[in-house]
């Protein structure tokens, strides 16, 4: 299609949310254009408008919330002036959607085979029969097995993998110009992620279906889109080919994104390079450039005036008047700066005798099987994990959804009780622990919890929440709130925050309140399960360096808890692989992370996005699902994804080897180091 | 995946057209002033009615007992606003003193269910197992009775008094709340936070009371409030059957009954029958305006 008729072209688009006496732009003036087979990429934070940049497009604004201005052409079509009618008949059949989360967004009481036609039959495209067939090839495309079963099964049957696979089929059906995609792999595993990438890419290859994604990823972007559109505070701040504005970013918001994420590159000592503060919420927008008060670059003039979107030196638009003077310096450029202050660069280890040694831990969750008189299932979360955790060191814990790390955290906290097994942490079995000597055993071992805002007692105030530990353990009030001060202080925040309420703060400012309260009773052991994960990207890194800053100053032992391999091979000194209730390897964390030895571990690996264009050929995606935790295979559990599988497998599990070293791993055939 | 027509669930994006939206807010402001002003006429009405009731004794109105046979079944007049009844009593004047008895009666039933109602359900939802399983059951047994032929059967078995009425109230009244107390704190106590409060080494008992039912209490005292009203109803009714306030003491339940039979004198029973409509019908107001304004989905369609 030639340029100057575009699919679809966005004008000058503003969304405009009404509350109560006011209105605010949350979308301030977005354009763009996007051709027949290209794949535009729109990243931002949370906030940043892009999901309501493509509802608007699609006509499927929440209530309250309206296009104040702009227009979108489909097609040489205005949407805008579209009927309701018109534009229902276009939703669908021109123009599909795939949602982040296909649990909510697939009908729950309808078969999927139903869902997948639907399409057709309400846009009167096919007869019932003829939809049947349309829909078993399409689940068939996205590579859906045996597409006849699944048709008649109903979503919560599906994993997550799968329903996404059965959105995009939904989408697909109908043989749509365009489809938009909002955070379709967000909610997936790392190796199924790799999976729906590649159908995306297969499909936008071989059908020529243009397709809008949108990501806070800037690995899923680099894998998928050709043009990509950063986007901060409302606005679209940086324009360009995906890879050049990858490799030469020419925004200071994309340059620190880039710069804040763990690269393979950087030394496990240093640092990685935060960006400063939050991102502004669209009711306070910072006069001027949005991004000024956390920009490096800032000067005089991005105070005053917000900067155009303009064509720069490099070839990609910014938004930025710094670079639309000279072009900004490469990524990283600046980076040693950041190097961590000599002889605090690593915490130290002590290999002696270690302050945990978990053995044999077995834990097993029954389900109640529905019918009477018959016994559920059980679900297989721990089937006995070995670990040591020395004094000073880090261990990562890795794996995908189900795989048991949030239980072991748990059960190594002795917040859930242990079927078998044990744990003995400061040379005491604490699994048999009861009442008060378990009450006293927390003092030393405190937790970090995932989401922030679940782990604060919304009714309390933020002093009262850090000084709960000290509280409980007797510690008088009038010295727990000068200790308070300090943690807040320690964490980053500084006193003055204790007044406030946990509502009143940022998700970013909340996790520092989790680590504070786990802080406080200076306990010897910390377990961080996903502690960044509910967290915005460019704040993410700033609770990496701060538990790392904390990791030196006050020789933490830590069990950081993760499935970002990436993230964990830079914040750990070892890295402890887990897979369905096992630990497949367990190793240092720059050996285990550049000379995996598990098949597994070698597809997590590989499965991280790096940035750049990837190697044909180069990436190990494992086919399938994560098998059930409620009827683990045979064998090694592995053998029914592994691509190195042989008969062996199926029949014998193996053991972790060589015993006693300190890189182990468990599989007969082993990838070579 | 693809939305039906009109938006379908509720999920990431609801959809009517844009349309439709540019005529919502003007609805959102009509509704949005409606909600104000039953709001502001519910209160109206509890406030005044409170007053009264403090007020009374400083009225200087005819003794609310004390009989005057010669003035018996006036109509109303300038002498007696509401009339008297079969014995010359002033039917303004008991109906005002009999809000004395009333109002404080029905606070007190909804207070000591409420009480007995969260504690027995904040335990049995803590504590889980056996404790739940025999507390539910025995729940479920008083909720199997006829609210009102179990209290009737308590007030009857401990004699006609004001305070027994209240008892034989307040023994069918705990229930729901011990229903919700249940259900929150089981949510509640997998929640991070609680979690979290146990990892901190906090004791059992400190995390039901300083943790979760802090943050359980509110959405309690909130059905609480709604409450009074059914139970001033309720407690009319116990003493419409006589089992409520004994008969010189002025209450709104016997008045009724005793005007009951003299129905051509229609003051002596109307007007303490409107006294308990108008006041219901406030708490009742009182409680779907809270109640809208709490209710997320309520509030956001509008």
């Amino acid at each position: 299609m030639p340029a100057s008729n575009p699919l679809l072209e966005v004008q000058d688009l503003h969304v405009t949310i009404d509350s109560v006496g006011s209105a605010r732009e949350a979308v301030r003036g977005v354009s763009f254009r996007i051709a027949a087979g290209e794949v535009l990429g729109i990243v931002g934070e949370s906030g940043s408008g892009k999901t309501l940049t493509v509802s608007a497009i699609a006509g499927l604004l929440p209530p309250g919330v309206r296009v104040g201005g702009g227009s979108v052409h489909f097609r040489g079509e205005d949407l805008r002036a579209a009927s309701r009618h018109r534009l229902s008949e276009i939703r669908g059949r021109e123009i599909a959607m795939v949602f982040q989360d296909s649990l909510t967004s697939l009908n729950p009481v309808m078969r999927i085979g139903v869902q997948v036609q639907e399409p057709l039959l309400l846009h009167r495209m096919a007869r019932s029969g003829e939809a049947r067939i349309a829909a078993k090839e399409r689940l068939h495309s996205v590579g859906i097995p045996d597409p006849d079963r699944a048709m008649s099964r109903y979503p919560h049957e599906f994993s997550g993998g799968m329903r996404q696979r059965a959105m995009i089929a939904t989408a697909l059906i109908a043989s749509p110009a365009l489809i938009i995609a909002d955070e379709p792999t967000t909610a997936l595993d790392v190796t199924v992620q790799a999976q729906i990438l590649d159908i995306c890419k297969r499909l936008n290859r071989e059908l020529d279906v243009a397709l809008i994604v949108i990501s806070h990823d800037l690995g899923v972007m680099s894998e998928l889109a050709t043009t990509l559109a950063v986007m901060y505070a409302g606005r679209i701040v940086e324009f360009g080919p995906t890879q050049q504005l990858l490799a030469m970013p020419q925004n200071p918001y994309t340059k620190a994104l880039l710069e804040s994420m763990p690269r393979a590159s950087l030394a496990r000592t240093d640092d990685l390079k935060a960006i400063l503060g939050e991102p502004p919420s669209p009711e306070a927008l910072p006069p001027g450039c949005p991004f000024h008060p956390r920009c490096p670059l800032a000067e005089e003039r991005c105070r005053l005036e917000e900067p155009p979107l303009l064509t720069v030196a490099a070839g990609s638009e910014s938004a930025c008047w710094v670079a639309q003077r000279q072009p900004l310096p490469p990524v990283g450029s600046d980076v040693a700066l950041h190097r961590a202050p000599e002889g605090l660069a690593a915490p130290r280890v002590d290999l002696g005798e270690p302050l945990l040694r978990v053995r044999e831990l077995v834990k097993h969750f029954q389900i109640p099987s529905g019918t009477p008189f018959r016994r559920g299932g059980a679900v297989h979360a721990l089937d006995g994990v070995s670990l040591d955790v020395h004094p000073g060191e880090t261990l990562g814990i890795v794996g995908e959804s189900g795989c048991g790390k949030s239980t072991l955290a748990r059960c190594i906290l002795r917040l859930i009780n242990v079927d078998s097994g044990s744990i003995i942490f400061r040379a005491r079995d604490v699994t048999t622990l009861r009442g008060e000597e378990l009450r006293l055993l927390r003092r030393h071992m405190q937790p970090v919890f995932q989401d922030p805002y679940a782990s604060l007692n919304p009714s309390a105030r933020i002093e009262d929440a850090v000084a709960e530990p000290l509280l409980a353990h007797g510690v008088p009030k009038r010295e727990a709130l000068p200790r308070v001060a300090e943690v807040l202080e320690l964490v980053g925040l500084g006193a003055r925050y204790g007044r406030r309420f946990p509502h009143q703060m940022s998700g970013g400012q909340r996790q520092r309140v989790g680590i504070a309260r786990a802080l406080v009773l200076e306990p010897e052991l910390i377990v961080a399960d996903e502690p960044i994960s509910s967290l915005d990207v460019s704040v993410q890194a700033q609770i990496i360096n701060l538990l790392r800053d904390l990791q030196r100053r006050l020789d933490l032992t830590l069990i950081f808890i993760s499935h970002d391999v990436r993230l964990v091979r830079h914040l750990s000194t070892s890295i402890a692989v887990m897979f369905l209730g096992k630990v497949v390897e367990h190793g240092p964390s720059d050996e285990v992370y550049s000379r995996p030895r598990h098949p597994y571990t070698g597809a997590l690996v590989s499965a991280v996005l790096s940035l750049g264009p990837v190697a044909n050929g180069g990436r190990i995606i494992l086919s399938g699902d994560p098998p059930s935790p409620l009827r683990p295979p045979s064998g090694c559990r592995f053998h029914t994804r592994c691509p190195r599988a042989q008969e062996l497998c199926a029949e014998v599990e193996p053991s972790r080897e060589p015993v006693g070293a300190s890189h182990n791993w468990a599989c007969h055939f082993p990838l070579e180091g | 995946m693809i939305q039906p027509e009109e938006g379908g669930t509720r999920g990431a994006v609801a959809g009517p057209v844009s349309k439709v939206l540019a005529r919502l807010p003007t609805a959102h402001r009509v509704l949005g002033r409606l909600r104000g002003v039953e709001l502001a006429v519910a209160l109206f009405i509890i406030v005044l009615f409170a007053a009264l009731i403090v007020l009374v004794p400083l009225l200087g109105l005819p003794d609310p007992i004390h009989q005057h046979l010669e003035n018996r079944l006036l109509p109303p007049g300038t002498d007696h606003l509401f009339g008297t009844d079969q014995l010359g009593r002033d039917v303004f004047s008991r109906v005002l003193f009999g809000g004395r008895t009333s109002l404080p009666a029905a606070i007190a039933v909804v207070a000591i269910g409420f009480t007995v109602g969260t504690l027995v359900g904040a335990v049995a939802g803590f504590l889980g197992g056996a404790v739940d399983q025999v507390l539910s059951r025995v729940t479920d047994m008083f909720f199997a009775f006829p609210v009102l032929v179990l209290a009737m059967a308590v007030a009857a078995a401990l004699g006609a008094s004001l305070v027994n009425g209240v008892v034989a109230l307040a023994v069918v009244w705990w229930m729901s709340y011990m229903r919700v107390s249940r259900g929150m704190v089981l949510d509640l106590k997998n929640r991070d936070y609680v979690v979290a409060s146990r990892a901190a080494g906090r004791r059992r008992s400190g995390i039901l009371a300083r943790v979760i039912m802090p943050n359980v209490l509110p959405a309690l005292l909130v059905m609480a409030a709604l409450d009074v009203g059914r139970a001033v109803l309720m407690f009319a009714m116990l003493s419409f059957l006589g089992l409520g306030a004994k008969p010189p003491e002025p209450e709104w339940g016997s008045m009724v009954a005793n005007g009951a039979t003299v129905m051509e004198q229609w003051w002596v029973s109307t007007f303490p029958g409107l006294a308990i409509l108008v006041l219901v019908f406030a708490f009742n107001l009182l409680g779907d305006s809270i109640r809208d304004a709490l209710d997320p989905w309520v509030r956001g369609r509008r």
